[in-house]
């Protein structure tokens, strides 16, 4: 996943990320009981943004102030995490883009990387700042209008946030302004039309690209998340055809089995997308997967893998807090410190998934009322998610709302009964309690 | 050209929700699960549109010897197509309206315009097959007997004239031929497979669309690092696109459907500017608006267009091609400074001591703009009149100039004394690469350079030899003949 000829090029933050990602991959060796090759190189095509990456390091080489070449490079980095989740790349874009802004300041395209950059590291505000400098300076060239709506989505800031995105594909239907859409309507609570947003966004994607396969997988997720099995498995299949051993589609496969009941199978495709990727999502699924499948030592050692990648990621300066935040209120019930870390979490991003998890976590510590307040304003642009249902509608039964709560919990069993294999039979569960 | 490479590189924000919704097995936020890694390049191959060609059809003279009845437009799509693209093959999307479109006034806005729409079909949905034997075609029920995949399309013709939009449906449900997938699954491609392909409409209108080989050529790696036309001296040029397939829809039309006056222009009428089209390509996407929580599709965008070659490559600066492809050709005023001081200029003279004119170049704003007047020194007249023109991207084509025999048509065209070849219109033999770099450095003005009469990428030909008839581009190449390895070459983003 690192090659060698890169080491002599890394500045020191850079060289610290490689030890940590050293670190992690023999974690998870280790973690894993040695039952399979460490992470090792995708089998995905990756020949292509590795050219990107020689050509633009050949032009920097020849010509030092080649600004362009620069942001080509600190691109092509940034597509690299996205193909093989190692986050080391990150200090890499940000130094050639700096470098590169630095060299020609009104560069958009280091700006619109530093942008990316600060999204993909949960700086969003940060990310906002990029997105509108870029702009005015470039009113020409679009990308800067996504990274100004993903900035002001995740801040909370929804009716600008989506006009920003309502703009972009009026000035540029493609697979980046339909899949933002999509995000829209399914904040709405439009599933079908975020359906039919992804669908279009897939239609614009070039077969076998990276970007494609994720849209398939994004379609196959909200077709799942409204209980179509049978078209979520479609979709990741396509995507898997499309680009063999892509980890996302291992992964949103290994859901949708898991949704069918199909745990061990599930299970292999879930350690497969670990294998290729080092992204805390993966264990997670897997640890979740341990747990039903009766495994609490196994998903003990998931859950420690999960910590290793966020650790992995927070090294190369990804904010994680928030994630860290929901996978231990899963885990155990929040202490006051914790408590503190998601509340300090949320206020990063204030939007309805901040809203959304430091809610559970005060429900799951047992403030009831204060959690409850969070997930009603999680719910407050009406979006129809049937985990986010469950978090409300267990706040409200904890906060001695039963009525609310047999609401909630029937909205989330109605969207999709295998919502999760955890907590929907705690659902139907605590259903029974409030109703009867 | 093949790398409108608008690379937007989106964002993303989150893992966040990767976590909520990885903790419970089935996501609930699809989108925002994956936000960090959302997706990076959005190439959009299917509607990116990579050449365009017009030229009076060699191969039709009428009753007249210095007359052809009939003009021909092409425009190609999906860039770098591998023969052996299988097990998924190239189509045309369904979900993009495909235009060529035909100004005769000089306004720079579409007076006749033909969209394609296309809609595919599974014989046997149960099979991802393509093809699920050899494909044959059966005259009978005009179909292709074992092709799984079948694309159709429509075609529209709008026709605006003093305010009034006529729209009319030249055609319903016509086949595309399968693409060359290989012998056993596509034998006697050329011979029994393409010809039911090839539509002759009510109006006399000829129409093919399908998969072709990509008549264009150029050394990708030379053209787009400068640098490299050195080297290439050295190691011999190389056509970055040998062996790679296009999917083509091709137009032949009665030139009195295309001509302000209806007439067919003769070659006493080559100084009338009313004997001139411009004809730009694009490909379209809707816009759909949920606002209201329904479903409606509120309107089509340009997401790429085509009239001169390599505009988007060598004119426009890279902040303003999102914008370009956004923009119809009537509202290219704009980019006007890019034409006047084209940074190519100053990149050919710091290389090579090409000695162009960097500032001022009406040559190239005359060439690529606003057509040539009549009365210029080059007695070609490419601007389309009556009348003050307006600033277009418009490939123009002086229907009146009489067509050369392929066989004595050269690669230079006008520079070669051709005046039927580019820049009056593009035929599949015009090396534009070539002609561009010397119009660049300065050879159509009055004082040219020295260099500028001998720069050159050194790929002089297509690959394929062109076809002498409708639709002329090459048949496409086979998958089982070629593989390359995988990806193809692209030159640095331009």
């Amino acid at each position: 996943m690192i090659s060698s000829r890169r080491l002599p090029r890394l500045a020191p933050a850079a060289a610290a990320a490689l030890l940590a990602l050293g670190l992690a991959i023999w974690l998870f060796s280790a973690l894993r009981g040695g039952s399979s090759a460490p992470a090792s190189a995708p089998a995905v095509a990756t020949a292509g943004t590795d050219g990107d990456i020689a050509r633009a390091r050949a032009a920097i080489a020849a010509n030092p102030r080649d600004a362009g070449a620069r942001a080509r490079l600190a691109d092509a980095a940034l597509e690299k995490v996205r193909e093989t989740g190692d986050p080391s790349w990150y200090p890499a874009a940000e130094d050639a883009a700096r470098r590169g802004l630095a060299i020609d300041p009104r560069n958009v395209q280091a700006m619109d990387a530093l942008g990316t950059l600060a999204l993909a590291r949960h700086r969003f505000a940060e990310g906002l700042a990029w997105g509108r400098r870029s702009r005015a300076a470039e009113p020409g060239s679009f990308a800067s209008y996504g990274i100004e709506g993903d900035a002001l989505v995740e801040l909370g800031r929804y009716r600008a946030g989506f006009a920003v995105q309502r703009r972009a594909l009026e000035l540029r239907p493609d697979l980046g302004s339909y899949s933002r859409a999509s995000y829209v309507q399914e904040l709405l609570g439009d599933r079908r039309g975020a359906i039919a947003l992804m669908s279009l966004a897939a239609d614009a994607g070039r077969p076998g690209s990276e970007s494609r396969a994720w849209t398939l997988v994004q379609l196959g997720l909200l077709r799942l998340g409204s209980g179509d099995r049978a078209g979520a498995e479609r979709d990741m299949r396509q995507a898997l055809a499309e680009r063999p051993g892509d980890a996302r589609a291992l992964a949103g496969l290994a859901r949708t089995l898991a949704a069918a009941g199909r745990l061990d199978a599930a299970a292999a495709l879930a350690r497969e997308a670990i294998d290729r990727v080092p992204l805390p999502e993966y264990p997670a699924l897997l640890a979740e997967l341990d747990t039903a499948r009766g495994r609490p030592a196994a998903a003990r050692r998931d859950i420690a893998l999960v910590g290793a990648m966020q650790r992995l990621l927070a090294a190369n300066g990804v904010r994680v807090d928030l994630d860290i935040a929901l996978i231990q209120a899963d885990v155990r019930r929040p202490d006051a410190h914790a408590i503190a870390r998601a509340r300090a979490a949320r206020a990063t991003r204030p939007g309805v998934i901040g809203d959304d998890v430091l809610g559970w976590v005060l429900t799951r510590a047992g403030r009831c009322d204060a959690g409850l307040g969070y997930a009603r304003r999680s719910l407050r642009l009406g979006t129809r998610d049937a985990l986010m249902l469950f978090h409300a509608g267990m706040a409200a039964a904890c906060a001695g709302h039963p009525a609310e709560a047999a609401g909630r919990l029937r909205a989330a069993l109605a969207l999709n009964p295998h919502f999760s294999v955890r907590w929907a039979p705690v659902a139907r569960r605590t259903l029974a309690g409030v109703a009867s | 050209l093949h790398q409108t490479r608008s690379r937007w590189l989106v964002a993303g924000p989150l893992a966040l929700t990767a976590a909520v919704t990885a903790a419970v097995l089935v996501p609930g936020f699809a989108s925002g699960s994956s936000h960090r890694e959302a997706p990076g390049i959005s190439q959009d191959p299917t509607a990116d549109n990579t050449d365009v060609y017009a030229f009076t059809s060699p191969d039709d003279p009428s009753t007249k010897q210095d007359e052809s009845r009939t003009a021909t437009l092409i425009a190609n799509y999906i860039p770098l197509e591998e023969p052996s693209g299988g097990p998924n093959y190239y189509q045309f999307s369904d979900k993009v309206r495909y235009t060529i479109n035909v100004d005769n006034t000089g306004d720079g806005r579409e007076d006749v315009q033909y969209a394609f729409r296309f809609h595919t079909s599974f014989a046997t949905p149960s099979t991802f097959l393509y093809a699920t034997g050899p494909v044959t075609y059966d005259a009978a029920s005009r179909s292709y007997k074992n092709l799984n995949i079948v694309q159709t399309y429509d075609v529209q013709k709008i026709t605006r004239r003093g305010g009034r939009t006529v729209v009319q449906t030249l055609a319903r449900n016509l086949l595309t031929p399968p693409d060359n997938a290989g012998g056993k699954s596509t034998p006697n491609y050329a011979s029994a497979l393409v010809p039911p392909a090839i539509h002759t409409l009510k109006d006399g209108t000829r129409v093919f669309a399908g998969q072709r080989d990509d008549p264009f050529f150029v050394d990708l790696g030379a053209t787009f690092d400068l640098v490299n036309l050195e080297r290439r001296a050295q190691t011999g040029p190389d056509d970055g696109l040998t062996g790679y397939n296009v999917h083509t829809i091709a137009l032949q039309v009665p030139k009195s459907q295309l001509t302000r006056k209806g007439n067919t222009p003769a070659a006493k009428d080559a100084d009338d500017p009313s004997s001139v089209i411009g004809v730009y390509a694009a490909a379209e996407r809707p816009v759909v608006d949920f606002a209201k929580g329904g479903k409606a599709t509120v309107g089509w965008k340009q997401v790429s267009r085509l009239g001169e070659p390599l505009v988007n490559e060598v004119v426009i600066p890279i902040g303003k091609k999102d914008a370009w492809n956004a923009t119809d050709p009537a509202d290219d005023a704009q980019f006007l400074p890019f034409y006047q001081s084209p940074g190519l200029a100053a990149g050919l003279n710091a290389l090579f001591g090409a000695g162009a004119p960097t500032t001022n170049r009406n040559d190239l704003v005359a060439v690529l703009l606003t057509g040539l007047p009549p009365g210029n020194p080059f007695g070609l007249v490419t601007q389309i009149g009556p009348g003050t023109p307006a600033l277009a991207d418009l490939l123009r084509l002086n229907l009146a100039i009489p067509p050369t025999p392929p066989d004595k048509q050269d690669r230079l065209g006008v520079l070669a004394g051709q005046a039927d070849g580019f820049p009056n219109g593009r035929r599949l033999v015009d090396d534009v690469v070539d002609i561009e770099l010397r119009a660049v450095a300065g050879v159509l003005t009055s004082n040219p350079p020295a260099a500028s009469k001998a720069l050159g990428d050194g790929v002089d030909t297509n690959d394929q030899p062109f076809l002498s008839t409708f639709p002329y581009v090459a048949t496409p190449i086979a998958g089982v003949e070629t593989a390359h390895p995988r990806p193809p070459t692209f030159p640095p983003a331009p």
